[in-house]
């Protein structure tokens, strides 16, 4: 299949002709006021299958582009995506000038013959120009490849072009309101035009009727004859209207009237056929399309246009709110601006900060106190974050595998703080902290890399939420657990390295608790979660198993948990194979979680990016290091020294009347 | 004697030897995982998951031989039995472990009853079509018919199980009674095309009717494969013989004349009668709107048993299940379809008596589980509650 943005390459390129004549002329842009920013960040639109606002559109767009959520201008000031967005739409000319598009690797622009400044840098659009053809030529060819078989550099050229593309469909939206469309001469368009010599786009789509029967009537049952110089006019003017309309991936800003069940919001090029044909009855449209033509037509900051915005933005919620499309959008719109896991991964770093001064003074109340509330708030944001994501969207809070990594961050935080207020040793504590940042740094990271809306529709298949609810939620339950126990084995491992607290046996044994006891939690949620996706595809295919990776996956969560309960019972490893198994569980964790999706086979291989094998690697590394490491300590502390470190045998532990708990296991392995 | 079976019993019901299970079945999921890329999941399935043993090449090089998932499930079910159920201390602290264990032998229990006698298969449907027939994804049949008078056909069947294991190189003959012929299938392969022997191509194998079979490497996906076969009939009245060429997608069946009888032979999926007829009435899907993701699709169908219709919605994630069998709707097309163009749905068929197994398992280990570990964590929060107070 061609890709879409290939088949309006021809479209484009006779624009783009034009906008290479013309000279730059460096105008500065208007900014918009804040009321003006506010109603156009609430303007619902169409997109990927739901209806969003605008800001969170522009948001994911720029993301896509750039990687981060800023538009720096030539000048050096910054601006927001959603004003990056109606500059694109409000002034092409410049918006061509700022640097958007994010390059990462020179082969790309080498490839396309256009100078490059650094390694990995971000390029405008009028840079790029040069390239244009050969960037579209090139991306057609590698459209053609499985995307597994790409290269980086080839995966790099085809999602420029994408982005390339969708620019340029963003800065030809308002086209249509930029040039009057002539009406040509002949007497019935005279008549419908009231002798105006030229019409505005909106006037076409109200006349559109009128003009579809004028045509019927010149042409007749045989041909215009004599009056071929009229038909002439009209097919112009007709042309002239769909030369003017955007292309049809554009915005779809334009809701159909009424609670019908068309469900497809419109562009304007769609608005003029649907005219046309007669399908719709479209004066709302046509009121609308007014207002935007006359913002278009002096946009910034005068009374007028403030007034066309308002009505427009007005007119556009009313139209959704009667369809029930918008009652989401303001919710959506705060929870972006309110920057709620921004906030909350810097509270989550300056915990962790906090928690490393704690463990310089473990004694002091008051630093501990701070800590705690330094931890706690961040968690309360992403729970919050998480709870308005459900809301605005009526599912349960894990849906796409950005979601998970918010859910799971929670999740580990949430337990850990737990594990604190029943033990304050403030190791869980730290811990919450250390993973708190990690996770919403990771999540943000996966966000830029993505750059997608991370809200969307869900196929057929997942559009479910009681499964929703229940096998995937206690799956990432699983997955959480396993994570924070492979952190906490962290700490035993390099507690040993680092001879810390060299002698108390009773701080290692609690440590060992806390593995062994988030490993039995994450356990019991991952066989449940597993069992019941299990329970789920029978439902949804008629078979339990299929033996897909992710299944697979989870599966190896499962088999590693029963086989560190069924060998700590056995007596085969004790505090120091616990840890080190919780280490080895964690790695099973991230191959579930992202390493399947990595392999591109099967039905769960959902959000696969590239990034995310370096991400992997690296994790796998520093593990393997660890456990090394954590064999040498062994070996130093067991063998070199001839005794057991902290677990003696079972037979010589404090009774189980002495120290109820866990204790009893140990002679229940040794029976 | 009974000291060593004594000690049989011993290792069969340690913790050790549920780790060993553990431990291999963690690494043959893993195999199996990555293998499914290279070699596509049914084939995997078979090598991996639902065989005794198998040997495993360890960095492309190193061939190592392996238990196969199946016998490690039936070793686990040993283990569990007589560790986790048998010998296991009988107590109230035990009592939730031992309920998982029982709803861990549901499930494996489950798994042998779906691996022994369920069916699964698929039943594809245009518009307006009716049938009471689905077919095989994987297995294959040769169907030997008679066309009788009225329009119907008498068919005798030569299930894969008889001829599949040939392989190219071998050959075997069937005759029946009341059959006027003996049928001899040779150089069965997997996946096969038949292709014209002509101009200086050579045969890679013999040529029939100006045709031969050539064996083509095997498809990821085993649907996709198509088996051919080599079929002699010889007649039992005086010995006369038939050569000719099957295929899995030929689009006719093979046609020959014996003893002045018409016979038709076609090598075709395997295919089961349901004890109920379905009329695909409408196939309706809807997409997200102003994409191509799919939203919803359903089936409308009618259910037709013994002269009562039945009007019911199939969709995903809500099958029609009904005497055992269960329908779900797998898939649709053709893919390329317009607005106007005449679709087909496909219903995946399976009949599986162990069906609700995992449900109950489900339910049963849930419970186990939720008991064991808030007795656990009671426990150890009294413990830490102490140690605070202390």
């Amino acid at each position: 299949m061609i890709p879409r943005f290939l088949a309006t390459f021809v479209i484009g390129a006779t624009v783009l002709a034009s906008a290479l004549a013309e000279p730059i002329v460096p105008t500065p842009t208007p900014r918009w006021d804040a009321e003006a920013l506010r109603m156009f960040a609430t303007l619902p639109v169409q997109d990927g299958g739901r209806i969003k606002p605008l800001d969170t559109y522009a948001n994911f767009t720029l993301l896509k582009f750039n990687g981060k959520r800023k538009c720096e201008l030539p000048d050096g000031t910054k601006i927001t995506p959603l004003e990056w967005l109606l500059d694109c739409v409000f002034f092409p000319e410049q918006a061509q000038e700022f640097r958007v598009f994010r390059v990462d690797s020179p082969e790309v622009l080498d490839a396309l013959a256009v100078p490059h400044t650094a390694k990995r840098d971000r390029y405008s659009y009028r840079q790029l120009l040069p390239g244009r053809g050969k960037l579209f030529s090139l991306a057609g060819q590698y459209a053609g490849i499985d995307p597994k078989e790409r290269t980086p550099v080839q995966t790099q050229l085809v999602n420029l072009a994408q982005n390339v593309h969708e620019f340029e469909s963003l800065t030809r939206f308002m086209h249509f309101a930029a040039h009057p469309i002539a009406v040509g001469a002949g007497k019935k368009l005279q008549e419908i035009f009231a002798g105006a010599e030229e019409v505005r786009y909106s006037d076409i789509i109200a006349k559109a009727s009128a003009i579809r029967d004028a045509f019927m009537a010149i042409r007749g049952p045989h041909g215009a004859g004599e009056n071929s110089g009229e038909l002439n006019a009209v097919s112009q003017l007709i042309h002239d209207a769909e030369t003017a309309g955007a292309p049809s991936d554009a915005l779809a800003l334009f809701p159909p009237s009424g609670k019908t069940s068309d469900t497809e919001w419109l562009t304007p090029a769609e608005l003029l056929q649907a005219a046309f044909m007669g399908t719709a009855t479209l004066s709302d449209q046509v009121e609308l399309l007014r207002r935007l033509e006359e913002i278009a037509a002096h946009p910034g900051q005068t009374t007028e246009v403030r007034t066309a915005i308002a009505v427009f933005h007005d007119k556009v919620t009313a139209l959704a709110t009667a369809r029930g499309d918008y009652g989401k959008i303001p919710l959506e719109v705060a929870l972006y601006n309110s920057r709620v896991f921004n906030y909350s991964l810097f509270l989550f770093l300056l915990s962790f900060v906090l928690s490393a001064f704690l463990w310089l003074k473990l004694r002091s109340r008051l630093l501990y106190a701070m800590t705690s509330l330094a931890v706690l708030l961040p968690t309360l944001l992403l729970v919050v974050g998480i709870t308005v994501r459900c809301i605005i969207r009526s599912r349960p809070p894990v849906t796409t595998l950005y979601e998970t990594i918010l859910f799971i961050t929670a999740v580990a935080v949430v337990v850990a703080l737990f594990i604190e207020y029943v033990n304050r040793q403030r190791v869980a504590l730290s811990l919450a902290a250390i993973l708190g940042s990690l996770g919403l740094f990771l999540g943000n990271k996966y966000e830029a890399l993505e750059g997608t809306d991370t809200m969307p529709s869900m196929i057929a298949v997942l559009d479910t939420n009681f499964w929703l609810s229940t096998h995937v939620t206690s799956i990432t339950v699983g997955y959480a657990a396993g994570m924070l126990a492979g952190a906490i084995g962290h700490v035993y491992i390099l507690g040993r390295l680092f001879k810390f607290r060299r002698d108390d046996t009773a701080f290692y044994k609690t440590i060992t608790r806390m593995v062994y006891g988030v490993l039995c939690f994450g356990l019991l949620f991952a066989v449940v979660g597993t069992v019941l996706g299990g329970i789920w595809a029978n439902d949804s295919w008629g078979r339990f198993w299929g033996w897909d990776p992710k299944e697979n996956g989870a599966l190896m969560i499962v088999l590693w948990g029963l086989t560190v309960i069924h060998a700590r019972l056995g007596g085969y490893i004790r505090d120091f194979g616990i840890s080190m198994a919780a280490i080895v569980g964690a790695m099973i964790v991230a191959f579930s979680w992202f390493g399947v999706n990595l392999l591109g086979v099967g039905l769960h291989s959902y959000g696969f990016t590239s990034g995310i094998f370096r991400a992997l690697l690296v994790f796998y590394v520093v593990e393997v290091v660890v456990l090394l490491v954590g064999a040498g300590v062994w070996f130093r502390d067991t063998r070199l020294q001839g005794k057991p470190v902290v677990a003696p045998a079972a037979a010589k532990l404090p009774s189980r009347k002495a120290k109820p708990g866990w204790t009893e296991e140990w002679a229940t392995s040794k029976k | 004697m009974y000291t060593i079976l004594r000690k049989a019993v011993d290792i069969l019901a340690s913790y050790g030897f549920a780790c060993l299970i553990f431990l291999f079945l963690l690494l043959l999921t893993y195999l199996g995982t990555l293998e499914q890329v290279e070699h596509g999941l049914y084939e995997t399935q078979q090598r991996y998951f639902a065989s005794l043993f198998l040997v495993h090449e360890f960095f492309g090089v190193v061939p190592v031989v392996l238990p196969g998932v199946r016998l490690l499930l039936t070793l686990l079910f040993i283990n569990i039995v007589c560790g986790g159920i048998v010998r296991m201390r009988k107590g109230w602290r035990q009592l939730g472990v031992m309920i998982v264990h029982v709803g861990i032998i549901v499930l494996l229990v489950g798994g042998y009853i779906t691996y022994r006698f369920s069916m699964d298969g698929h039943l594809t449907l245009y518009e307006n079509q009716q049938s009471s027939e689905f077919q095989s994804y994987h297995t294959w049949e040769i169907a030997l018919a008679q066309p009788n008078e009225d329009g119907s056909r008498s068919e005798y069947i030569v299930s894969d199980t008889m001829f599949a294991h040939l392989g190219p190189d071998g050959s075997t003959t069937f005759q029946a009674e009341g059959l006027p012929f003996e049928i001899t299938i040779r150089g069965y392969t997997e996946n096969a095309r038949p292709v014209r022997a002509a101009g200086n191509r050579a045969a890679s194998n013999p040529v029939v009717d100006g045709f031969y079979l050539e064996p083509l490497p095997l498809e990821k996906e085993n649907e996709r494969n198509a088996a051919g076969a080599y079929v002699t009939l010889t007649e039992k009245n005086g010995g006369v013989k038939h050569d000719g060429i099957l295929w899995g997608l030929a689009t006719a069946p093979l046609a020959m004349a014996i003893d002045g009888q018409p016979w038709q032979i076609d090598l075709r999926r395997q295919r089961w009668e349901l004890p109920f007829a379905i009329h695909l009435d409408r196939f309706t899907r809807e997409l997200h709107p102003r994409t191509s993701m799919a939203k919803a699709f359903m089936s409308d169908v009618t259910k037709i048993e013994g002269g009562t219709e039945q009007k019911i919605k199939i969709s995903m994630n809500e099958p029609l299940r009904h005497k055992g069998y269960t329908l779900y709707q797998a898939s649709w097309g053709p893919a390329d379809a317009g607005p106007n163009d005449r679709l087909f749905s496909t219903f995946a068929v399976v009949r599986n008596p162990a069906d609700k197994f995992p449900l109950y398992a489900c339910v049963i280990i849930t419970f186990g589980l939720l008991f064991h570990f808030s007795q656990k964590l009671f426990r150890f929060l009294r413990a830490e509650q102490k140690k605070v107070a202390a």
